[in-house]
């Protein structure tokens, strides 16, 4: 699944990019998201709780920032996490851009790519397109409020 | 509280508990230790031997492990086990009479040709038989909603559907006639 | 792995085992709960079955209305000659509900707890302004209105350790005629592609007096299009105002594309299927 979202942060890009680089602050503009702790270079261990009504994943894993370009103001991270009861997991990519808009503001852009496996892969693509949508849009309107 | 079913302390929690089911099947009491989280099915099918009633979709959709729960036509793949503790079974298994003789709904699913590869036809008996409890005579129309789930891919359903209206005359010209494996025959063993 | 499972003889025991835990789960007629369970897509740690909470199976027709008990499966509803007599709309859609060997399993509280979009009773229950009562811990009880029941797809307002026991459904004022449509392209025991409920009345000269419009299948909850349903009352439901209110309803709803359709032809589709449902109780 390939989600793309885009918001406008009333504030210059310089000190909103650094922001966005604190990764374990800003992960928990995620929701289910309990931490994100550094377990080596550019590497991240967490937590992650989501569900659809009764089916509930509790993924763990890890997050590592692939790259990262100060100037071009973009960043690319790869997470994957499993859920040890259900058997299932996922990986997601994505893309993190900031650019410079007139009157100081700055427009984030947020690109995922979203990958479920296992049995839970099989809820049906339109739900879990939706639930990730869903969670994409409250994490960027968060991220907003914080960012400003 | 009569019945709490609790996985014992320090048992691996990922083996299964066995929980103890008893059943009635085709008059035969039965009783077997399941885990908790099996299904119908499975039951009869693994634990019982009775494989008659088959797997097919295992979302009660396809109709062909259609069985008979006190008196009631339910689709197995979707039962958990804990539900038809102390129940009733009726499979196909369980229609034909106590010398083998063939009940009046496989008779006429022979007679009509209602079945060519089988593997529906189990799920096709029973839930005739179960149409035929329940509404003596049905009409065309009633026949088709109450088979509609019962799919087949072999016989374009011609052979099924006169099959059971065949015995649906049958019934109409004799009201005593039984269809087969009638509820009242089954009694669990002493 | 497995699960514990119990079954209490009250509704007080019920709700003490589900202690308000996530990973309990209340198991009634358990077509919803075999699903989700054989896909691999639940794995509760507790099963509490309700099977011997004989008060919650009942049907009777009250002072206050029409009662449901949570654990009627969908035949007993179907063929209830109490059901018909109140509201035959009602007895109707439920007989719609996939075959019968899931209607002879399932039940009505289970179904509304399971909260699927594409379910039928939620949709007709709806239009007839039904209100599930909920238990709580503590003997607490609440009522909820059936289409503030829903949240989200498979998600409903119930806190974990709540039970619904049963559903009212209150007397329908004289003169007011509904109807449930399921509309299913594919095959007839699949869920509605988009299914609507209404329940209009009118007035001594013929204006639309009351109305209610529920569809389902085009949301992540049952959806009742509020505007739409403005725009008729007070109106002679004469065809060019039958047409807005169709129009609206599009405007009202926001499908999924999924295998039953896009989401631009549910949209279309929940827009005929209003008329239709509009036209056949007025007319």
């Amino acid at each position: 699944m390939k989600l793309e979202h885009r918001i406008v942060v009333r504030a210059p890009r310089g000190p909103v990019w650094d922001s966005l680089m604190d990764l374990p602050e800003v992960a928990l503009c995620v929701p289910g998201v309990e931490a994100l702790t550094p377990h080596g270079d550019d590497r991240y261990e967490g937590h992650l709780r989501v569900g659809v009504g009764p089916i509930r994943l509790n993924l763990g894993g890890e997050l590592e920032l692939v790259s990262r370009d100060d100037e071009a103001g973009r960043a690319v991270l790869r997470g994957n996490g499993t859920d040890a009861r259900l058997g299932g997991g996922v990986r997601v990519l994505l893309t993190l851009s900031v650019a410079e808009l007139d009157g100081g503001r700055t427009q984030l852009t947020i690109e995922s790519d979203v990958q479920v496996l296992g049995r839970i892969g099989e809820l049906g693509q339109p739900i879990m397109k939706r639930k990730a949508d869903d969670l994409m849009r409250a994490f960027a309107d968060c991220l907003s409020q914080r960012l400003q | 509280m009569e019945r709490v079913f609790r996985a014992a302390e320090g048992v691996d929690p990922a083996a299964p508990v066995p929980f103890r089911l008893s059943l009635t099947v085709n008059g035969h009491a039965a009783v077997v230790d399941v885990a908790a989280d099996r299904f119908l099915v499975d039951v009869l099918r693994d634990d019982l031997g009775l494989v008659g009633t088959k797997l097919g979709c295992e979302v009660g959709v396809c109709g062909l492990c259609a069985v008979i729960v006190d008196g009631e036509l339910e689709s197995a793949c979707l039962m958990p086990a804990v539900l038809v503790d102390g129940a009733v079974i009726e499979t196909v298994e369980g229609l034909a009479g106590p010398g083998g003789e063939l009940s009046r709904v496989q008779e006429a699913f022979i007679r009509h040709g209602g079945f060519q590869c089988g593997i529906c036809t189990p799920g096709q008996i029973v839930t005739a038989t179960s149409l035929l409890r329940e509404q003596p005579r049905p009409t065309e129309a009633e026949m088709a909603s109450w088979m509609m789930g019962s799919l087949c891919r072999c016989t374009g359903y011609e052979g099924i559907a006169r099959a059971i209206m065949a015995v649906a005359a049958d019934r109409a010209a004799d009201p005593a006639l039984d269809v087969g494996g009638d509820v009242a025959a089954v009694r669990p063993d002493a | 792995m497995s699960f514990d499972y119990a079954e209490p003889t009250s509704v007080a025991e019920a709700i003490a085992l589900l202690d308000g835990d996530e990973d309990s789960v209340a198991l009634a007629g358990g077509t919803a709960f075999s699903l989700l369970y054989r896909q691999g897509l639940i794995r509760p740690r507790r099963v509490v079955g309700l099977r011997r909470l004989g008060d919650l199976q009942g049907i009777q027709a009250r002072d206050d209305g029409l009662w449901i008990g949570a654990l009627a499966t969908h035949r007993s509803i179907e063929r209830s000659a109490v059901v018909r007599a109140a509201h035959p709309s009602l007895a109707d859609a439920f007989a719609t509900i996939a075959t019968v060997r899931i209607r002879n399993q399932a039940t009505v509280g289970g179904n509304l707890a399971h909260a699927d979009p594409a379910q039928d009773p939620p949709v007709i229950l709806s239009a007839l302004a039904a209100v599930v009562h909920v238990a709580g811990p503590g003997g607490t009880r609440r009522t909820v209105p059936v289409d503030e029941l829903f949240v989200d797809y498979l998600a409903t307002v119930l806190e974990p350790g709540e039970l619904i026991v049963g559903i009212l459904v209150p007397p329908a004022e004289a003169g007011t005629r509904s109807g449930y449509h399921k509309y299913l392209p594919r095959s007839a025991d699949d869920y509605a592609t988009v299914s609507v409920a209404v329940s209009v009345r009118l007035d001594d000269v013929g204006l639309v007096a009351a109305a209610r419009i529920a569809l389902g299948g085009v949301g992540s909850t049952p959806i009742r299009p509020l505007a739409a349903e403005a725009a008729l009352i007070g109106a002679r439901p004469d065809q060019p105002r039958l047409g807005e209110v169709a129009a609206m309803v599009r405007d009202a709803v926001d499908p999924l594309d999924d295998s039953r359709g896009s989401a631009a032809y549910k949209r279309e589709m929940a827009a005929v299927w209003v008329r239709r449902a509009l036209e056949g109780v007025v007319g």
